[in-house]
């Protein structure tokens, strides 16, 4: 039966991927995809950790919840101005007007 | 007399309910009424003056009380340090309003703008009083998500939609990293509660150490400490004024609440070096970073997102102080004075550069060229609220800056004093430069003369003058009447 | 869950090796609907670990309200952008290195964990309800209000009209 040591290696290599995305993407959509992925192995993260005890798993349970809801609403209004930015700029590279404004 | 924790109830009840209810009002209404959205403006400020009412009376009981007091099963606790917070951002919140109204009239979607910014309001207070983790998450969810869309308000205008695009984008990376801090805290102690400090035992240094670096990264992101401020000067430099001046003054707040309530209670556990080594070295290089590259800018509101990272930094030092118990409340004494310095600068500077907008001009140095002889009002309020970021006495940024935040790390890190002056000498360098160009440089003939009966120059005047008036012999006595 | 022990090593390894090459093709794919597609099967993986883990809640919302509504609008919305060119990043290779280092510190950091077993029975559903209802209800108050917040939000983007 795998250990929490295994769940926790699975969920920081998952936010490791995550942040590469971050860091090295300069696409709006494919950035928050990223984010997503480190919100996954977060969540994980948090539940492993709340499974190593019985009087940890309700908290954990609870968080987890909250977490996944947080998620959800941030995703929809992230991609709602992301949609609105794309009508307006037809681009999705969030670096592009830094550089021209220099 | 009502108790904080009714205060507390009336205050959400008094936030929420036109926060939810505004947005009811319809497009058609607009149509009707020749003065614009102009009425939800003074809604709105109404609304804000009974909150800062609210929490003012919160923290002057909480403050004679003298003790902290548990609420709601143990997730929210008010202390008198949280709730003087409370009442710089219901003050900030207020002025923005206040300044708001002439410009947000016009926009079809000022009605959001009055509902997401009373919305937000809410949940940074809420986030200031958490006791734990649960309670944490929503508050910084509702804080979150009202936040991004206040960004991307200005109607055609694109860089403001840009804006709130990263804004909302970093603020997802925030949350994301928040949520594995909470995952490695809850992993270590076992609960969801935020005692006043964290004892974890059983565990090695470097696991405690990984998740003070976690919450700080997290926190650190809407603070725009140095490593993670790459989005801080584009969305600061780039949106209307007007609305950076409610994301730079108010919704930061929500971030210091997490450290103070979720990081500093870590302090026990990774002993004072190693506190001290981790906030000391990203408070030299965020305040180092940020007052270099704002040197060099030629837009003053550009310069004034490098300013505010600079001083992310320089609260740091405030944070970094915190590892000694002798430092600890000079330290905290000074975020709150500095905290205090920098809503009111701020809040003022960034309204002061959307009047500048509002009346044709633009926010370059070379837009500002002169201006003080039309503008002469406006131009002396900027000019002091450069001067107390500089840190020049009697104005409140003196005290806060050097006899506080910086001196309250001289005995345990003497070089964290040093390097935090030498910044503060560099800033003198680009906030000087504003004030020459506004008094000393010809031009700017051309330039309209203010007004007196717009509500920007009053709020750049009204916090000019706050400045003035707590440098003057209160910011000790506010130190010690909130302080930790 | 009650699977026998042999049968959750074999679940949880396989799911491992899925959860770990999706995240892999969500940042690499060429295409952005496809990187969608790969986050929402990333999400089902680990709703099935929640199901090890002993949080069948947690799994069947992670399921409903994450992959069934978050995602699928990130995959509807990424439709939209199918043509956005994705221009390179400078110094992508040491952003690799960095991040590889991290997560093995991380894993060494950890390593303390490996002795542990999760408690896999599930948490009493009424005991939960109790929890959220008496204890953390503030918190349930102030989710409430950010989902009316992001209906708020949605008016306001709609309104905009660019």
């Amino acid at each position: 039966m795998p250990t929490v040591y295994w769940y926790l290696s699975v969920s920081f290599v998952l936010a490791a991927i995550g942040l590469y995305g971050l860091v090295a993407k300069r696409n709006l959509i494919r950035m928050l995809i990223s984010v997503e992925l480190v919100f996954n192995g977060a969540l994980l993260a948090l539940l492993s950790f709340s499974s190593t005890s019985a009087a940890s798993k309700p908290t954990g349970v609870v968080l987890a919840l909250l977490a996944i809801s947080l998620a959800a609403a941030e995703v929809g209004v992230v991609v709602s101005i992301a949609i609105l930015m794309f009508r307006v700029k037809r681009s999705l590279d969030v670096f592009e007007l830094t550089e021209s404004r220099g | 007399m009502l108790g904080p924790i009714e205060i507390f109830e009336a205050l959400m009840f008094l936030l929420v309910t036109p926060g939810l209810l505004i947005p009811l009002v319809d497009r058609g209404m607009r149509e009707e009424r020749s003065g614009g959205y102009g009425f939800l403006g003074y809604l709105g400020v109404a609304v804000l003056v009974a909150a800062l009412i609210l929490t003012l009376t919160l923290a002057l009981e909480l403050s004679s009380l003298g003790q902290r007091v548990f609420a709601f099963e143990d997730t929210l606790l008010f202390d008198r340090y949280s709730a003087y917070l409370g009442v710089l951002v219901s003050l900030g919140t207020l002025l923005v309003a206040v300044a708001s109204i002439p410009e947000v009239k016009g926009w079809s979607t000022a009605p959001s703008f009055y509902s997401l910014i009373l919305l937000t309001l809410a949940g940074v207070l809420a986030m200031l009083f958490v006791s734990d983790m649960a309670t944490l998450l929503s508050a910084w969810t509702l804080v979150a998500v009202a936040s991004y869309v206040v960004v991307g308000l200005k109607k055609d205008d694109p860089r403001s939609l840009e804006g709130a695009a990263k804004y909302g984008l970093m603020g997802a990376a925030s949350s994301s990293l928040m949520v594995l801090g909470i995952a490695v805290l809850v992993g270590l102690t076992g609960t969801s509660f935020l005692p006043e400090s964290i004892r974890i035992s059983g565990f090695q240094m470097s696991l405690i150490l990984v998740t003070l670096i976690v919450l700080v990264a997290s926190f650190g992101f809407k603070l725009g400490i140095f490593p993670f401020h790459a989005w801080l000067p584009d969305v600061y430099g780039g949106v209307h004024p007007l609305l950076v001046s409610y994301i730079a003054g108010v919704v930061k707040m929500a971030a210091i609440a997490g450290i103070l309530r979720m990081v500093l209670p870590l302090v026990a556990s990774t002993g004072p070096q190693n506190w001290l080594h981790v906030l000391g070295l990203l408070a030299v290089l965020t305040m180092t970073y940020g007052n270099m590259v704002a040197l060099v800018q030629k837009n003053v509101q550009r310069m004034m997102a490098y300013s505010s990272i600079a001083h992310a930094g320089y609260l740091l030092v405030g944070f970094a102080a915190v590892a000694d118990p002798l430092s600890r409340v000079t330290g905290l004494q000074g975020v709150v004075l500095h905290l205090t310095t920098y809503v009111l600068a701020k809040v003022g500077v960034f309204v002061g550069l959307a009047y500048l907008i509002r009346r044709g001009l633009g926010t370059t140095l070379e837009d500002m060229r002169g201006i003080g002889r039309r503008m002469p009002a406006l131009s002396l309020g900027i000019a002091v609220l450069l001067l107390s970021l500089m840190g020049m006495p009697p104005l409140l940024g003196f005290w806060s800056k050097f006899t506080y935040l910086f001196l309250s790390v001289v005995d345990t890190a003497p070089w964290l004093t040093l390097i935090a002056i030498l910044n503060s000498g560099i800033s003198v360098g680009y906030y000087a430069q504003v004030i020459r160009y506004m008094f000393f440089k010809e031009g700017g003939g051309e330039a309209p003369a203010e007004r007196a009966s717009d509500p920007e120059v009053a709020v750049v005047v009204l916090t000019a003058i706050l400045s003035v008036v707590l440098g003057l012999g209160l910011a000790q006595p506010i130190a010690e009447a909130f302080g930790p | 869950m009650s699977l026998p022990i042999d049968l959750t090593s074999l679940v949880f390894f396989a799911t491992s090796a899925l959860a770990v090459a999706s995240a892999i093709l969500v940042v690499s794919h060429r295409s952005l609907v496809y990187a969608a597609f790969f986050l929402d099967v990333l999400g089902t993986a680990n709703a099935v670990f929640f199901a090890l883990l002993g949080y069948p809640l947690v799994a069947v919302f992670q399921l409903t309200v994450y992959v069934g509504s978050a995602v699928t609008f990130i995959l509807f919305s990424v439709v939209m952008f199918k043509d956005v060119p994705e221009p390179p990043v400078p110094l992508k290779e040491f952003a690799a290195v960095t991040i590889a280092l991290i997560a093995a510190a991380l894993l060494v950091t950890f390593h303390s964990f490996s002795g542990i077993f999760p408690q896999t029975q599930a948490v009493e559903m009424e005991e939960l309800t109790r929890l959220v209802v008496d204890k953390y209800w503030f918190a349930l108050l102030l989710s409430i209000l950010s989902m009316a917040t992001t209906l708020i939000e949605a008016i306001t983007l709609a309104r905009r009209e660019v």
